[in-house]
């Protein structure tokens, strides 16, 4: 009996012992590498969150739904970084996740927001753009949740922040980047550039970068307009070809010395060039390409949608624009960020 | 991975129970259908005959068409044409939530492959090539007859896919009719129809109107909410409904004149999708159409002829919290067709039938009105060489406004394989094409004025079986293969910019099967009734023109590859119960299969008492839809209702009853 006893002991420790959970694996790796939301399609929620390693040369999809058994939303448009913490804008699902950039754990999320678009983060305080209304949400990152607003007169977009001022882009249906002042929360100034400011870049000497599309009906010819940072005026305008032109995503690179945006392709052009770039450094040939992103040693990410309801495509390219790595994402591959180690 | 898959809505047990159902059905109904001996009734035997009953010269045409069985219209007679058609057809419907827009489609197609016709008139959108089934109530049709495949020429222009026909039948010779129905169900769901059929032997009249409104906030359960797995109750859903039908129809020795009209206006909230939250930006939409025809049929010697005219106004307004986004919407059209059709011999006639259709559609983002003419002419010869022989071939050209359309053909057999007619074989080879609809020509920003039509070439093989008994009651058997190739189909795919726009982008491949059993039984005092229908179709990208494509061999989105629905009836003396259950396989949401909505099963059961005094009756049913309480979606993020119910209180008043009555 104490036989049969001592075994089932036995049986029952090697159970026990068989049974503890392993460590719970890691969804991805840690170290450098390209975080990239992809929109999903409008109205399905099926927006997720994919990890480029640049150390594995390894993509890792669907990491949100993933790590919280629930689905992350409805166009995720863009993430704000501080520390180890992201901040997930969902477009329209009108929220912002707080996640852990080490693990894609929800650490809470801001929910009614009003189609919210973009994030720039100052202090504790995040700062998010809306497509729909004339305010930008300040929300208190400690507490994810919102703690303010700022009224500045128009929908925005991209934004910057710089010596105390916050500058927002007026895209849908504007012409203006709108100044506002930090402390006291005012509108400071109106700059006029060109239709739908799209995107925004601030340079090594301190200027602004702002790429006009034209209109989403092709209203204007597209331009590059840059803007003095001391006296708000505008000091420069660049032209592109016709209204038929349909340039986006416009970027910097680590050195903030060379601009970057999509025009048929991937096209740089110095921040002192008198003139844009006649032809693409990486031509689209047959690509679709959405978004663009340069990474601190030089190589260009860009993100090809295909046709838009099916998983798209990260395209990695070296700085001599050779094609280095393809890997498929999520459906509607769109706005990235670098981790930096 | 975001995948629904099937196991995450349905449980493992109720996942088996589709093909449970499948089995056990076969099992019932085919013994039934081959094991039993009787003879071959003579009016459905007789299809050389003038006078032909619309089920027979249905089952002898040479392609799929199927009439729905008027007891299962009068079933739903409270109910939109979506629900009906979902839980009575081989039709899939895609709905945007409970109320939603909801269009329907046929053999891997999507809706605006569907040509939707109200008494020989296309009602079809101009603008977006859909029929919305939300908006169209079974009473306003006594009769839904469904063509599968876009053999059927007869009309002006093609759809590639299938063709729902409403429309009203006379009531010669029945007398006065008269009934009014209230109904109330779950979620403040109230609706009131009242129907009335004066008439005598040379004039049938059918007036009916309807008034339906819901609050519709019902509940369902949200597995993304941001806390996790909640109950919701659906906001911002309410849909209020009314409207009228007339139809009219006088005879003569030789020729019949009708007269039919129909209004409705809708009004309903537009919930937004379930996407991590619930979204509601206070949308909402009115649908107001007003629809007149007018047909003339002679039938004289060896001619018969045939003239229909038509016209239809349709407003739809779109309402937004972002006042920019409001849409403004209109289109009317209207048609004119002719058929003559003379017997050249005592098997053989020849048919003409020519035709011009007038659209035209107005919204915000069009550059002012645009308007398609369309001229249409098609001659279609029918013989009979053998006495069980049937022979069809017809040929379409149609001529519209900016556009080089091919000719069209279609070549068919069907042949009694037994004297009684018990056996039928039939057989299709068709070439058939469909135009692009106005939005996909000039929508602002995308329509493309070169778009060219979409083509498809294939066919079908039917087997049919049906016997009736001496006894009155039916068992039927019909198996159906089809496959077809489709070129230039029409999808909206982005361009450099972003935008969308419509191009002629993807070939595709359909192949399929359908199978239908039907079984009626007379047992002492009691009718029972039991249908079920199945299909399956492969419908897949065969090429592509978009770059870097991962979609060829792919099922196109929202297109089943099962679907199947079950009918269980049982009428008594004063009872009357019955079962309705609807399964759809998984459907995929994106271009490559990467994600889809899991299998979805809508399981509805009704029971009704009857009670009738002299010529006034009356009837109470109970009905419960969504019986197993199931969370499903037809469209991703517009969820339908868990369990409901609705009761309703049928009058009846009946001028034959009473005379009847009189005469005991």
């Amino acid at each position: 009996m104490k036989h049969v006893i001592k075994t089932l002991v036995l049986i029952a420790l090697a159970l026990q012992i068989s049974c503890e959970p392993a460590e719970n694996p890691s969804l991805f790796p840690r170290g450098e590498g390209i975080f990239l939301l992809n929109e999903g399609n409008f109205n399905a929620g099926n927006g997720s969150v994919s990890f480029y390693s640049t150390e594995t040369r390894q993509i890792y999809n669907d990491l949100f739904s993933a790590e919280n058994k629930r689905a992350l939303g409805d166009i995720p448009s863009f993430m704000a970084v501080d520390g180890n913490r992201g901040f997930i804008v969902v477009n329209n699902s009108g929220t912002v996740e707080a996640v852990d950039l080490l693990t894609m754990e929800s650490l809470g999320t801001v929910t009614g927001l009003s189609s919210p678009r973009q994030m720039v983060i100052d202090g504790n305080n995040g700062y998010v753009s809306s497509l729909t209304e004339d305010e930008i949400t300040v929300i208190d990152l400690e507490k994810t949740e919102k703690s303010g607003k700022l009224e500045i007169g128009s929908a925005s977009e991209a934004m910057v922040i710089t010596g105390g001022r916050l500058f927002s882009a007026h895209w849908s249906g504007g012409n203006s980047i709108v100044v506002t002042d930090l402390g006291s929360g005012d509108v400071v100034r109106s700059v006029t550039v060109g239709l739908e400011p799209e995107s925004m870049a601030l340079d090594k000497n301190g200027r602004l970068w702002v790429l006009c599309t034209g209109g989403w009906m092709g209203e204007e010819i597209p331009r590059i307009v840059r803007i003095n940072m001391v006296t708000l005026e505008k000091e420069a305008e660049f032209f592109f070809r016709t209204v038929d032109d349909n340039p986006s995503s416009l970027t910097l690179n680590e050195a903030r010395d060379t601009l970057f945006y999509l025009d048929e392709g991937v096209r740089r052009m110095p921040v002192t060039a008198d003139e844009m770039p006649a032809v693409a450094f990486i031509p689209a040939g047959n690509r679709l390409f959405y978004k663009l992103l340069i990474g601190s040693d030089g190589k260009i990410y860009v993100t090809d949608a295909i046709d838009y309801q099916q998983k798209g495509d990260l395209l990695i390219y070296n700085r001599e624009g050779e094609l280095l790595d393809s890997e498929q994402a999520g459906i509607i591959p769109g706005f990235m960020i670098q981790r930096v180690d | 991975m975001i995948k629904r898959l099937s196991a995450y809505i349905i449980p493992a047990s109720l996942r088996r129970l589709p093909l449970s159902a499948v089995a056990a059905m076969l099992l019932v109904l085919v013994p039934f259908t081959v094991g039993a001996q009787d003879i071959f009734s003579e009016d459905t035997v007789n299809i050389n005959a003038v006078t032909v009953t619309a089920r027979a010269a249905a089952r002898v045409t040479p392609y799929t068409v199927v009439e729905i069985d008027p007891d299962l219209i009068s079933r739903r007679k409270g109910d939109d044409m979506a629900t009906l058609l979902q839980s009575s057809s081989l039709l899939y419907v895609k709905r945007y939530g409970n109320h939603g827009l909801a269009s329907v489609s046929v053999r891997g197609l999507s809706g605006s492959h569907t040509l939707v016709t109200w008494n020989g008139m296309p009602v079809n959108a101009p603008g977006n090539g859909y029929s919305d089934f939300t908006v169209i109530p079974v009473v306003a049709a006594s009769s839904v007859q469904i063509t599968s495949g876009g053999s059927d020429l007869n009309d002006l222009s093609g759809y590639l896919g299938g063709k729902v026909e409403l429309s009203s039948k006379p009531l010669f010779g029945s007398g006065t009719e008269a009934s009014m129905s209230l109904s109330a169900g779950s979620y403040g769901d109230y609706g009131s129809s009242a129907v009335l059929t004066p008439g005598g032997t040379n004039l049938s009249v059918r007036a009916g109107g309807w008034a339906n409104k819901s609050r519709n906030d019902f509940l369902f359960i949200n597995r993304d909410a941001p806390g996790g797995e909640a109950l919701m109750r659906r906001t911002n859903a309410a849909f209020s409904s009314g409207g009228f039908t007339g139809d009219i129809f006088y005879r003569t020795d030789y020729s019949r004149i009708s007269m039919h009209v129909w209004f409705s206006d809708t009004e309903r909230e537009l919930p937004g999708p379930v996407t991590t939250v619930q979204q509601d930006f206070n949308e909402r939409q009115t649908d107001r159409s007003f629809r007149g025809v007018v047909n003339y049929s002679l039938e004289h010697g060896r001619l018969t002829a045939d003239v229909t005219a038509g016209g239809q106004c349709e407003f739809n307004r779109y309402y937004h919290m972002v006042t920019s986004y409001n849409g403004d919407n209109s289109s009317s059209s209207a048609i004119i067709r002719a058929k003559v059709a003379l017997r050249v011999t005592q098997n053989t006639s020849l048919e003409f039938r020519a035709g011009d259709s007038y659209e035209k559609a107005v919204t915000l983002s069009y550059d002012g009105a645009e308007i398609r003419n369309l001229i249409s002419f098609s001659v279609a010869g029918r013989s009979n060489p053998l006495p069980r022989l049937n022979l069809l071939l017809q040929a379409r050209q149609t001529a519209v406004t900016g556009m080089k359309v091919s000719p069209e053909f279609t070549a068919g057999a069907s042949w009694l394989m037994t004297p009684g007619g018990e056996h039928l074989l039939k057989a299709s080879l068709s070439r058939n094409s469909r135009l692009p609809c106005l939005n996909d020509l000039y929508w602002i920003p995308g329509g493309n004025p070169d778009l060219v039509p979409e083509n498809a070439a294939g066919g079908e093989v039917s087997w049919s079986f049906l016997r009736v008994w001496p006894s009155g009651s039916r068992g039927n058997f019909d198996l159906t293969l089809h496959g077809s190739h489709v070129n230039n189909l029409i999808q909206w795919v982005p361009g450099q910019s972003g935008l969308w726009q419509a191009e002629n982008v993807r070939d595709v491949n359909i192949a399929g099967a359908e199978a239908r059993v039907g079984r009626d039984l007379s047992i002492r005092n009691w009718i029972l009734r039991g249908v079920f229908n199945y299909s399956f179709a492969r419908s897949v990208v065969a090429a592509t023109e978009v770059a870097n494509d991962r979609s060829p061999g792919r099922q196109l989105i929202y297109a089943p590859l099962h679907h199947a629905n079950l009918n269980l009836g049982a009428t008594g003396k004063w009872f009357r119960t019955g079962l309705t259950a609807a399964w759809e396989s998984r459907r995929y949401t994106t271009s490559d299969n990467s994600e889809w909505l899991p299998g979805s099963l809508m399981t509805d059961a009704f029971a009704g008492a009857d009670f009738r005094t002299g010529a006034a009756g009356w009837r109470a049913e109970i009905a419960v839809n969504n019986l197993p309480g199931l969370a499903t979606e037809s469209v991703r993020n517009y969820p339908m209702p868990l369990r409901t119910f609705k009761i309703k209180l049928t009058l009846t008043w009946s001028e034959k009853k009473k005379k009847d009555e009189t005469r005991d």
